[in-house]
């Protein structure tokens, strides 16, 4: 026979659609977004995995700022047993963007044609399909590069640049003001750019595996280079010594391993902490949920007391009487999960898919059902479900049934009321008591307000937190214009040098940072600070970010002289475009065994026109600056919308679940209230207020807790995984905002509370049955 | 041996100056079949040995064992089951499941037993034939008290506890239900154990158990029984 107690079950769901409705609202919501998400994620992350497999992916390069020559290069693939291949580049304006220009025809690096053919004439080009999609060229349209026109024959995806970072210390890509083209090899040098790097891919004879064994490898290919730039420094001061003339010595321009280059990795760490916070988002979601569902759970159990109690005298097991209150939040909740996973597959799929698509570009992306997604999104969050609720309902059921008969259930052995002075009005003490009848719900409630609380402003606070940084970078900015020259360069008087060495940092536990050492003249009148010699003064966003304080020493170290070096720190500089360390040019000079007088930079408040421009290696000004503030609003907007309106339905959801137990549980003593000719305005006021009041403290404590929580995750999650800085702040007007969308979601809830007490008849307060 | 044997049983609640002993010593026993009415003011401690013969209370002291076996030996799940296998409980609040109609009310109660009763033949016998897909709510208090004892009685139990099971109804509702019991005590055999404070209706049990302060103070088998239908309050 089958348990005829299960045939109340739909008339229950039907009784109380409200409740199980927002169970699997909910669960609908929070699964088909983390599902959408992981299946795009997979699909991105395969296709990605495809493109630097096929693509032949370079393990690293190295760009020069001559050719080196043949000896040179075969002294480095010999020592370190790599394969060197010529993969020069030019870097050329068009329309306000950069674009970086590779040849066709290479062993490594090899584009997959998205849209559209690889170029075949001199005047041809294939884009990647990042930037043309974000600045809207087509195939078929033509660009001006470097004054030269050129006709657009294909879109690409490029494996070692998934991501478009301009540079390898930027915070974010750039897809608005930076893309990646290829021509062929005739169109390349046809060309003829003034801005052509010599570049080098390297692939490793022996692949390495394991991180240690990677970067074993990148070391020993610096070492060879380091052997190699020796051997061909003293060669040319040999020669120039024997009067031999035009002769350059060989810089590095840039060295980069894969697996510290943020173009190729950067969408592969990305998507899996990406991945990885969604996951734990996820649970956290489902744990409160869990814990509100056995809340209104256990409400049904306390108005179905006697009625348990007597099924229990008659037999009833507690595991029978568990799996009958367990089976509709259950129901419900494995309905969500269904109708949110296949959200997940089809709608919300394609929304995230399109997320990525502006984000990176790893070729053709193909979803397939996961098995892992589903075991993260479904049976894990199932478990969590079943777990918490078995775990309360078991412990609730421990109560013998005649605790159960004698409606004795709330474990509270309150012997005496809380006595509450008389002093205190009234309908206050009645709302007092309504609080604490329903601790344990408000209590739930305060927590679920203080994480939705969190969401809001996690979805509010990166467009004012972006603009921020933005003004701040410019208004610490030491000068209007920065200028990194190749060589030094003599320069109008109102201009000043600096030197600039770059280092990284090496703490433990953080991504590895690049930094910018400034050497700055006595009396600078850019950096106005007195800096001690032998001692450095830090950019505050170093000090923040790494927590460094006064009198504090610093170990940086320099990759290509494989030396440490240690500062003592003076004190703080207000600058906050880039982690800085500020010292005495002569101090820089002599650390760095330069020449006393060597300088490579300009502090200048004018373009510096008499500058040659194919010395100029960088010009930073207040425009790049702000770039930064935009590709970071740019990468984060399309998420934070969402993200928003995420936290105000689960605020309205799990308040108005909430508040609905409050009411149901005193179902009978307003029916009674009513029939003692209060009015359900008055009513409203008493049961009504009471939530009011829980829900404006916890919307006020939320905000301490959320800045303490958002600190926290800044800087001891985010400041960890990130390079570079973000500072933490956030705009008071994101909590306003919190609180006012708080607010105005809870009115919504009070009207709901409202026709629910008015629809409750006098006769409830009259009837004998249970 | 008798079918259920109490001996010594006592029972107190609270702690220190507030200790209230409710059982100080019962020894009772009582035969297969039997209806037997435990009597008493309020507080003599009468739902209490009730709640103990149920299974759904502890003694302190003491034992009650039914059929030879002693419920205070049993643990949680053992105690479940002998509750489910042999017990039949019906209270003065009816308890009945309110968005169940009377029919799967008394269902709820087959459910539990290997050899239950026909249901629709038992809602003749209960008058509830014609009321079988009401629910609750649209039942009189007499036929809510008339579907908990069906929901009790379907099972076929070896013993039914009835706690006040007149105590919320009126002199002509009372008396139908308890011409049912009887009814169902004399068809059915089974033991039935009824906690009142109406003395009245001794005149209606085979044995008369009077409970006072905690203590028997009388037992007796009643010679004289009457039909329910004879006695008058």
């Amino acid at each position: 026979m089958k348990n005829p107690m299960n045939k109340r079950l739909p008339r229950e769901l039907k009784s109380d659609f409200g409740k199980y409705l927002v169970i699997f609202l909910f669960i609908v919501m929070v699964v088909s977004v983390v599902s959408g998400f992981l299946i795009a994620n997979d699909g991105v992350g395969k296709a990605y995995y495809r493109l630097l497999d096929e693509g032949k992916v370079e393990d690293g390069h190295i760009a020069f700022n001559v050719e080196p020559g043949e000896e040179f290069l075969n002294g480095i693939s010999e020592k370190a047993d790599v394969t060197l291949y010529r993969e020069p580049y030019f870097d050329e304006e068009t329309d306000g963007a950069r674009i970086r220009v590779y040849t066709l025809g290479g062993s490594v690096n090899i584009p997959e044609v998205t849209e559209g053919r690889l170029p075949e004439a001199n005047d041809e080009i294939v884009l990647d399909n990042l930037h043309t999609t974000t600045v809207g060229i087509k195939v078929g349209d033509r660009i001006t590069l470097g004054g030269k026109s050129l006709l657009v024959t294909g879109l690409a995806a490029f494996p070692n640049y998934s991501a478009l970072f301009k540079d390898n210390a930027d915070l974010m890509f750039d897809i608005e003001t930076f893309g990646i083209g290829i021509m062929t090899g005739d169109g390349f040098t046809a060309f003829a750019s003034d801005h052509e790097t010599a570049n080098y891919a390297w692939v490793y004879n022996q692949k390495p595996k394991t991180d240690a064994e990677k970067n074993a490898a990148s070391e020993k290919v610096i070492g060879a280079l380091r052997e190699e730039l020796t051997k061909s420094s003293m060669d040319i001061l040999a020669r120039s010594l024997k009067g031999e003339k035009g002769l350059s010595m060989i810089e590095v321009k840039d060295y980069l391993a894969t697996f510290e280059n943020k173009c190729v990795i950067f969408a592969e760490e990305d998507m899996n902490s990406d991945s990885a916070s969604m996951i734990v988002f996820l649970y956290i979601v489902v744990a409160v949920l869990a814990f509100i569902v056995a809340i209104t759970t256990i409400n049904t159990l306390s108005r179905e007391s006697s009625v348990i109690g007597t099924l229990r005298a008659s037999g009833y097991t507690r595991g029978e009487m568990i799996r009958h209150y367990m089976v509709l939040p259950l129901t419900a909740f494995f309905t969500g999960m269904l109708v949110g996973n296949v959200l997940g597959y089809t709608f919300i799929l394609d929304y995230m898919k399109a997320i990525y698509d502006k984000m990176y570009s790893v070729g053709k992306v193909r979803t397939a059902w996961n098995a892992n997604a589903f075991l993260q999104t479904t049976l894990v969050p199932a478990v969590i479900m079943i777990a918490i609720n078995y775990a309360i309902l078991a412990w609730k059921m421990r109560l013998g049934p005649l605790r159960f008969l004698r409606r004795d259930i709330s474990g509270r052995n309150r012997k005496r009321a809380v006595k509450l002075s008389e002093k205190i009005p009234f309908t206050g003490r009645f709302r007092i008591r309504i609080i604490f009848q329903n601790m344990s719900n408000y209590i739930t409630m305060a927590v679920g307000i203080v994480l939705a609380g969190a969401i809001i402003i996690f979805g509010l606070m990166f467009e004012p937190l972006l603009n921020t940084i933005a003004d701040r970078i410019e208004e610490t900015g030491i000068s209007r214009y920065q200028y990194i020259l190749k060589t030094p360069e003599e320069a109008e008087s109102d201009a000043e040098r600096f030197v600039l060495s770059s280092l990284e940092t090496t703490k433990k536990g953080y991504k590895t940072d690049e930094v910018s050492v400034y050497g700055i003249v006595p009396g600078s009148s850019f950096v106005k600070a007195e800096i001690p010699e032998g001692k450095v003064l830090l950019s505050n966003s170093f000090m923040d970010k790494y927590n460094v304080k006064k009198g504090d020493t610093v170990t940086l170290y320099d990759k290509y002289a494989d030396r440490n070096y240690t500062f003592t720190v003076a004190g703080e500089y207000p600058y906050e475009a880039s982690l800085a360390v500020f010292m005495n040019l002569s101090d820089s000079n002599e650390l760095f065994e330069r020449a006393a007088d060597y300088y490579n930079g300009y502090f200048a408040d004018r373009k510096l026109t008499e500058l040659t421009p194919s010395n100029v290696y960088m010009t930073l000004d207040a425009a790049t600056f702000r770039g930064v503030a935009d590709q970071l609003w740019n990468a984060f907007a399309d998420f934070m919308e969402p993200v928003k309106w995420f936290g105000v339905i689960m605020f309205v959801l799990m308040v108005y679940l909430l508040a609905k137990q409050i009411i149901e549980r005193n179902q009978t003593s307003i029916s009674m209230a009513k029939i003692l000719g209060f009015t359900g305005g008055e009513i409203g006021g008493l049961y009504i207020a009471a939530t009011s009041i829980v829900v404006v403290l916890s919307l006020l404590l939320a905000v301490p807790l959320v800045n303490w929580l958002l600190r926290l995750i800044f800087k001891e999650f985010l400041y960890q995984r990130i390079s570079g800085y973000m500072p933490y702040c956030i705009s008071n007007d994101c909590y306003w905002k919190m609180i006012l969308i708080g607010l105005l979601s809870y009115v919504v809830v009070v009207v709901m509370q409202l026709l629910k007490i008015r629809r409750i008849p006098k006769s409830d307060a009259l009837k004998t049955v249970e | 041996m008798s079918f259920v044997e109490i001996k010594g049983v006592k029972k107190s609640y609270g702690e220190g100056e507030a200790r209230t002993t409710v059982l100080s010593g019962i020894d009772l026993s009582i035969e297969k079949g039997e209806f037997c009415v435990l009597l008493g003011p309020s507080g003599s401690g009468k739902s209490t040995l009730l709640n103990i013969i149920g299974g759904i209370d502890e003694a302190d002291d003491g034992y009650v064992m039914i059929d030879g076996e002693k419920t205070a030996d049993m643990n949680e799940k053992r105690l479940t089951q002998y509750r489910r296998d042999h017990l039949g409980y019906v209270f003065q609040l009816y308890n009945l499941i309110p968005n169940l109609t009377v029919r799967e009310n008394v269902e709820v109660g087959a459910y539990l037993s290997k050899k239950p009763l026909e249901v629709d033949e038992l809602l003749k016998t209960l008058g509830l034939y014609e009321h079988r897909h009401k629910l609750p709510t649209q039942l009189s208090g007499g036929q809510q008290q008339r579907t908990a004892i069906g929901r009790a009685v379907i099972k076929n139990p070896d013993i039914l506890l009835c706690d006040e099971p007149t105590g919320a109804l009126d002199y002509n509702t009372s008396k139908e239900i308890l011409t049912l019991l009887e009814r169902i005590n004399q068809e059915y055999g089974n033991t039935v154990i009824m906690v009142t404070h109406n003395d009245a209706l001794k005149n209606m049990a085979d044995r008369v158990v009077k409970l006072r302060d905690g203590k028997v103070s009388r037992n007796y088998l009643n010679e004289k029984k009457l039909p329910v239908s004879e006695i008058e309050w």
